[in-house]
């Protein structure tokens, strides 16, 4: 091997270390990794599709008359600007009005929503269903209500197949007061969001 | 566990937890309806089948999607949101 380069070793170390950890905490797992061949498997058996939806496949959509809002991956954050009345806020996590069906849940499958990292959810009055699209409804039964604490977790099982789209939070925020979570959508086990 | 389930009009949508409109069943009830749904005939074409309160399957004829196209983002924010405060 040719040398060319003179290279802090504690640091590359340190580097190196650092993403071997995000590897392996992806990954669920604490096996040591080789570099480079540990970690390009690793990374190259990342799912790119096939049932794996990141959140942010179609993007965030928030009603913001008065609202300010921010949302990464499955983090979600909105706020209710001071001076406006009471408001009822929809968070598209899938996309805009007009949700894209990204999948079929079939009758008997069982879906599973939690929500964790709960930050002001007591008095708001709040509720999360999946929609097709902005007219129609599809799985949009209430789920959840204005008691959720952190950690809480809802469960589904359809009777019918359910063409879904967007997964729509809806949460009545009066003036200067925000809420803030983190949710987690399985079917049948398999982590969606 | 607190099971519920969700019905309408007749016909059971749904069995679960922590579900917000849903009515309260033993656990018992939970099992004979998740029984009912593992029966469930298969979709052929435009007829399927729902799940009748008595856990019998009604055989009906599914009804063409929505149009998305038909209705402006203001008529959306209606029909959502209800008008806001």
């Amino acid at each position: 091997m040719a040398v060319d380069k003179l290279v802090d070793g504690t640091q590359l170390d340190t580097d190196l270390t650092a993403v071997a950890d995000a590897i392996r905490t992806k990954g669920g797992t604490s096996a040591s990794l080789a570099f480079p061949s540990d970690f390009v498997s690793a990374i190259a058996a990342i799912p790119t599709g096939g049932g794996t939806l990141p959140l942010t496949q179609f993007g965030h959509y928030f009603q913001t008359t008065y609202l300010t809002a921010e949302a990464t991956h499955n983090h979600v954050k909105v706020a209710h600007r001071s001076g406006g009345a009471g408001q009822s806020i929809s968070l598209n996590l899938g996309g805009g009005l007009s949700c894209p069906e990204w999948f079929k849940i079939n009758a008997g499958s069982t879906v599973t929503i939690t929500y964790k990292n709960v930050v002001n959810a007591n008095n708001i009055e709040w509720n999360a269903n999946f929609k097709k699209t902005s007219s129609s409804t599809s799985l949009s039964y209430g789920i959840g209500d204005g008691t959720h604490l952190s950690g809480a977790t809802v469960t589904v099982t359809p009777t019918a197949d359910q063409s879904v789209g967007c997964f729509f939070v809806y949460a009545r925020l009066t003036s200067g007061t925000y809420i803030e979570f983190d949710v987690e959508i399985t079917i049948d086990g398999v982590r969606y969001i | 566990m607190d099971y519920v389930k969700v019905a309408e009009n007749g016909y059971i949508l749904a069995v679960g937890t922590g579900v917000e409109n849903g009515v309260p069943i033993t656990d018992s009830e939970y099992e004979e309806i998740l029984s009912a749904i593992r029966r469930k005939p298969p979709r052929v074409g435009d007829t399927d089948f729902r799940l009748r309160e008595d856990l019998t399957w009604e055989e009906y004829t599914v009804p063409p999607p929505d149009s998305d196209s038909e209705i402006s983002e203001a008529e959306a924010y209606d029909i959502i949101f209800g008008g806001a405060e």
